[in-house]
């Protein structure tokens, strides 16, 4: 399973403007191609699921997420602070990169946790290349997570 | 979207986290991952009765009986087909129009139905 799957120029947000966990969130949910409501519901979603624990893995990222029968397919979100989001991380540092993930009930759990793993693994390879933090064209963003993607997959990782 | 609709929806979404949070096999992978999970959270369990408490009665009874008898009480209908038993929905209800406007459940499996598109 590759991020290319899921994401697109649409589905980033290089420039975040909030400094806090909802307001963060509440962004990234607005690229949703869900109606208001919908929107908002999801977003009180994301962030019980953050009540069960942070999702600031540590070392400036976060991967939100959340399953809701309110959307039809899995969809990931991209977001980046270049100023840092106090996120209550794990490591206490602020956040600067987060991935989104929210995906349907069905089919069973097995797609949502496979590419929750897949993005917390390129996560830790993510904080080796801080270069990813300077980018600011979408495109090349993209192009350089699917690459850090393509050499975790040949190191077989 | 009919508001009682809306609670059941939010209270499924918020029971089946907290379920899956428990289950030891979820649990266990997410925490590969470096996710760590509170075993219990008392905010949770307060907006949980805050739903109940403005949920019609008689739907929050139908609601815990589904929930005892499947892994979710609510289920997406997606082209005409009901997502919790897979069964297809009979022409007279897919064609209605504003079908989230009111509560409605599917008539071979008795789960509440939720319309997407």
């Amino acid at each position: 399973m590759k991020l290319g799957e899921f994401l697109t120029e649409k589905n980033i947000k290089l420039n975040l403007a909030s400094k806090k966990k909802a307001g963060v969130i509440g962004e990234l949910v607005e690229l949703l191609s869900v109606g208001e409501r919908i929107k908002s519901m999801l977003k009180d979603n994301l962030l019980k699921r953050e009540k069960m624990g942070s999702t600031g893995v540590g070392k400036g990222i976060a991967i939100p997420h959340c399953r809701s029968v309110l959307v039809d397919k899995l969809t990931v979100i991209i977001g980046r602070s270049k100023r840092g989001i106090d996120y209550d991380a794990q490591d206490g540092k602020p956040v600067h990169l987060l991935f989104l993930i929210v995906a349907p009930p069905q089919p069973q759990p097995l797609e949502y946790l496979v590419i929750l793993g897949e993005i917390a693994k390129l996560s830790k390879e993510i904080v080796k290349h801080p270069d990813i933090l300077k980018i600011d064209e979408k495109e090349r963003f993209l192009n350089v997570l699917f690459d850090i993607e393509r050499k975790l997959e040949k190191r077989g990782k | 979207m009919h508001q009682q609709l809306e609670l059941l929806i939010m209270l499924n979404d918020l029971d089946i986290l907290v379920k899956e949070s428990q289950n030891k096999n979820m649990r266990k992978k997410e925490e590969s991952y470096g996710f760590k999970l509170v075993h219990h959270s008392v905010e949770l369990a307060r907006a949980r009765e805050e739903i109940v408490r403005k949920l019609d009665k008689n739907l929050y009874e139908t609601y815990e009986r589904l929930m005892s008898k499947y892994e979710r009480a609510l289920a997406p209908v997606v082209n005409g087909v009901c997502y919790g038993c897979y069964m297809r929905l009979p022409i007279a209800e897919t064609t209605q129009q504003n079908k989230n406007e009111k509560v409605s459940t599917c008539i071979n499996c008795g789960r509440f139905l939720y319309w997407i598109g």
